[in-house]
């Protein structure tokens, strides 16, 4: 068996094992690749891990015994088929379970929450166009003075967005940028 | 060799579909509540896998305890202070078991046995609802105790089967006619179930295809090789309830075992319909 | 077929030589070679326990099967198998051939000895789909699970750290895979060590499936199913986890700073099914969900 850990980290050339004393090996360095003792022909045994009866509890609280390797007895799962939507199609109560499940936009709208200011500005914005396109001819005097209230938000708000402008550096958008391909070592 | 055709104009002697009544068919429901927990097992069962799991036990290779406990840390302190070490071989000394023959602290002439550290179980702390001991619930119901078997939540490990009592036949799988409008056997069963035992009930047909016919003539089961006039067969479907409640208002039902259905209905219709019950 | 009917009566086929001559299939002159290879180990006296069954407990090898009760199959044999057989079974059915190799018409000479053509519009033969009784009903028979370690190319230590992971999480002892032949676009040689394989069966591919089925696709984000185009045609059934899904079992979950990485893997679910859409209908029996259009099953056309 090997520690992961060790292995992303390990240095090129393995560290010889020592044997201190009759049966017992004491490892310096990372896992060899080999079993260190010789195993004897017709003394091979199958690979019969050691493994525990886990007690898993689901969600639901239904219990199942697992047999697993980790050095655990009991475990209990807070999302599991029992409580997940898509295996229970019939159940309306279950949308709400995981607060983080939703799609990109959910997302994005919890990272920048804080930013909902340009958000609405750029709606009511918006509306404002459309107002004018439709608007235009009924009550032109109003429209105007709307538009310019929301002239100033945005002007406002620009002052922010200039301070966000600061230190920003080109970020290469899409696309491979033409590299200079290395030629064979000779 | 020759195909002898029916023309046009000839009239062929086995009735068209049209031609048979429409309540001489019937559709009949096998509904049926699958197994919530995992079978009991029987003695022998018991100390057979008690006997391999043991044998298993005894070849299992060491715990490999460097690979989960990190050298040094507190989860490695703890995980050696639970363990009750192998009585280690001294020189001089009589062993009255045998002489200990130990690898990588392990006593290699029987099985490894390895005990989890515990923390004490909490009740008053905030924790408490998440740290609480796994301890699976009760194979025996209330609706066990009581012998209640309207109850959808008796005999956790067994199959149960829905069985309504008719004023003429007795004890049966609920059989409904068949209509103008809903002529599909399956539709119809589904549909006849809901008139029955209300809206609140999800169910899963398995087929379109019945699994089993039973023929009846003047209200008597008869035998299934049968083919005479004014026979009223009964078509069973099979389905699954998934989750709701089978509640009527006025009539006898139970959801029973394949033993209990054998002590309620008829002995003509329990052999003619015994095959379609589960046997766990 | 008439033509190579004649040919074969009258002219002496050049692969039945040996036949025509009246000679043995094997040199009976010493040395002789064996037909069938001889196992030479289980010949030595050495090893009596060895050329017992792998059954017997005497036999090293041995190892218990039957350790506990398995749910899944368990399952399978009270509630799934008698509904498969209600969902499969058609009236009338019979055994519909497939796509097979054809014989030369024998209009040339040069027929002779030539290997079969081609099934029609097809390069491969298909298999033929045989009436569904109760004697095949659809079960799955293994789970291969196959991990290819693309950064082992450059680190075979990832090809070694794939090997636990898959330990971990099945419970089997995995076999590790090695490049077939040098691949120069992805620096890939013949010989690499480029990840892990194991083949699940019984108890240990239950338990495997169904803590797949239970614990880790209900917890990927925005799971939506193996995909219903899935499938080699003849009911085996293909899909796989990313690396930040395999985070999900119990055993890499629990163990996190063990696991600063983690690989993905593909799983290729054997069944006995005769075609992909039997086998869809048995495994999700067992919980794994499907999603997306069937080939040629247009959903506007289903009746239920």
């Amino acid at each position: 068996m090997f520690r992961p850990q060790l292995i992303d980290f390990a240095p090129k050339v393995l560290v010889q094992s020592s044997k201190r004393f009759a049966g017992q090996y004491v490892l310096d360095g990372p896992l060899p690749r080999r079993p260190l003792k010789k195993i004897r022909l017709g003394k091979a045994r199958p690979a019969i891990y050691y493994k525990f009866n886990c007690t898993t509890e689901f969600s639901d609280g239904s219990v199942v015994i697992r047999r697993s390797q980790y050095p655990k007895d009991e475990l209990r799962l807070i999302q599991d088929q029992r409580n997940n939507p898509l295996w229970n199609p019939h159940r309306a109560d279950l949308e709400a379970v995981d607060a983080n499940a939703g799609g990109k936009l959910e997302k994005f709208k919890q990272k920048f929450a804080s930013f909902n200011v340009i958000e609405e500005s750029e709606l009511s914005t918006e509306e404002s166009k459309k107002e004018e396109s439709v608007a235009k001819t009924e009550v032109e005097t109003e429209v105007e003075t709307e538009v310019k209230a929301k002239d100033d938000e945005s002007f406002l708000l620009d002052d922010y967005l200039d301070l966000l402008g600061q230190n920003v550096q080109d970020v290469q958008k899409g696309g491979k940028l033409a590299t200079k391909q290395k030629g064979k070592k000779k | 060799m020759i195909v002898l055709k029916r023309c046009l104009s000839t009239a062929s002697n086995v009735k068209s579909s049209s031609q048979i009544p429409l309540n001489s068919i019937k559709s009949a429901l096998l509904l049926v509540r699958q197994p919530i927990v995992t079978p009991d097992l029987t003695k022998f069962e018991e100390v057979y896998y008690n006997y391999q799991e043991e044998l298993e036990r005894r070849l299992m290779w060491t715990f490999p305890q460097y690979y989960y406990f990190k050298k040094g840390s507190l989860s490695e302190r703890r995980f050696v202070k639970a363990q009750k070490g192998p009585v280690s071989k001294q020189p001089g000394v009589f062993f009255q078991k045998g002489i200990p023959d130990i690898v990588h602290n392990r006593e290699r002439r029987s099985k490894q046995e390895i005990i989890i550290p515990k923390e004490e179980y909490d009740e008053s702390s905030s924790m408490s609802d998440f740290n609480r001991p796994v301890v699976p619930n009760s194979r025996i119901t209330e609706a066990d105790k009581t012998n209640n078997v309207k109850s959808l939540e008796r005999k956790l490990p067994r199959t149960l089967h829905l069985l309504i009592k008719d004023e003429k036949l007795g004890w049966k799988l609920p059989s409904f006619e068949l209509s103008e409008k809903d002529k599909l056997l399956h539709r119809n069963a589904e549909a006849g179930m809901r008139n029955l035992g209300g809206e609140s009930i999800n169910t899963w047909t398995v087929s379109r295809k019945p699994t089993a016919v039973l023929k009846y003539l003047s209200n008597k089961l008869v035998d299934s090789k049968e083919n005479s006039e004014g026979l009223v067969r009964e078509f069973i479907i099979k389905s699954h309830i998934l989750s709701g409640e089978f509640s009527p208002k006025d009539i006898e039902y139970a959801w029973l075992t394949k033993e209990e259905i054998k002590d309620k209905v008829s002995k003509e219709y329990y052999e003619a319909t015994e095959f379609l019950f589960s046997r766990v | 077929m008439l033509a190579t009917k004649t040919f074969g009566s009258s002219i002496r086929l050049f692969s039945s030589s040996v036949v025509v001559s009246g000679k043995p299939g094997c040199s009976i002159v010493k040395p002789v070679h064996h037909r069938i290879k001889i196992d030479k180990n289980k010949l030595s006296p050495r090893f009596p326990e060895l050329n017992l069954p792998k059954t017997d407990i005497r036999n090293p090898a041995f190892r218990p099967t039957a350790t506990h009760q398995d749910r899944v199959q368990e399952y399978y044999h009270n509630s799934v198998e008698s509904d498969l057989l209600l969902i499969n079974v058609q009236e009338g059915e019979f055994t519909q051939s497939g796509k097979k190799r054809r014989e030369w018409d024998g209009s040339s000479p040069y027929h002779l000895n030539r290997p079969l053509r081609k099934p029609k519009g097809s390069d491969t033969e298909t298999i033929d789909i045989k009436p569904h009784t109760h004697k095949n009903i659809p079960q799955i028979e293994a789970i291969h699970i196959n991990c290819y370690v693309e950064q082992a190319k450059d680190n075979s230590n990832h090809a070694l750290t794939s090997l636990t992971q898959l330990q971990q999480i099945t419970g089997v002892k995995p076999k590790p895979i090695f490049a077939k032949t040098n691949v120069i676009h992805w620096r890939v040689r013949a010989g690499f060590q480029m990840g892990a394989s194991a083949t699940l069966k019984g108890r240990p591919m239950h338990q495997f499936l169904s803590t797949l089925t239970e614990v880790v696709l209900p917890r990927i984000r925005e799971y939506k199913g193996i995909s219903n185009k899935s499938g080699d045609t003849t009911g085996n059934i293909q899909f796989g986890l990313t690396p930040d899904d395999v985070r999900y079992f119990p055993e890499i979950e629990s163990n996190q700073d063990l696991w600063p990485k983690t690989f993905g893997m593909h799983f290729n679910i054997v069944t006995s099914a005769q075609t992909d859409s039997e086998a869809r209908t048995l495994l999700s029996a067992f919980g794994l969900p499907f999603h997306g259009s069937e080939k040629g099953v247009k959903p506007e056309n289903i009746e239920y």
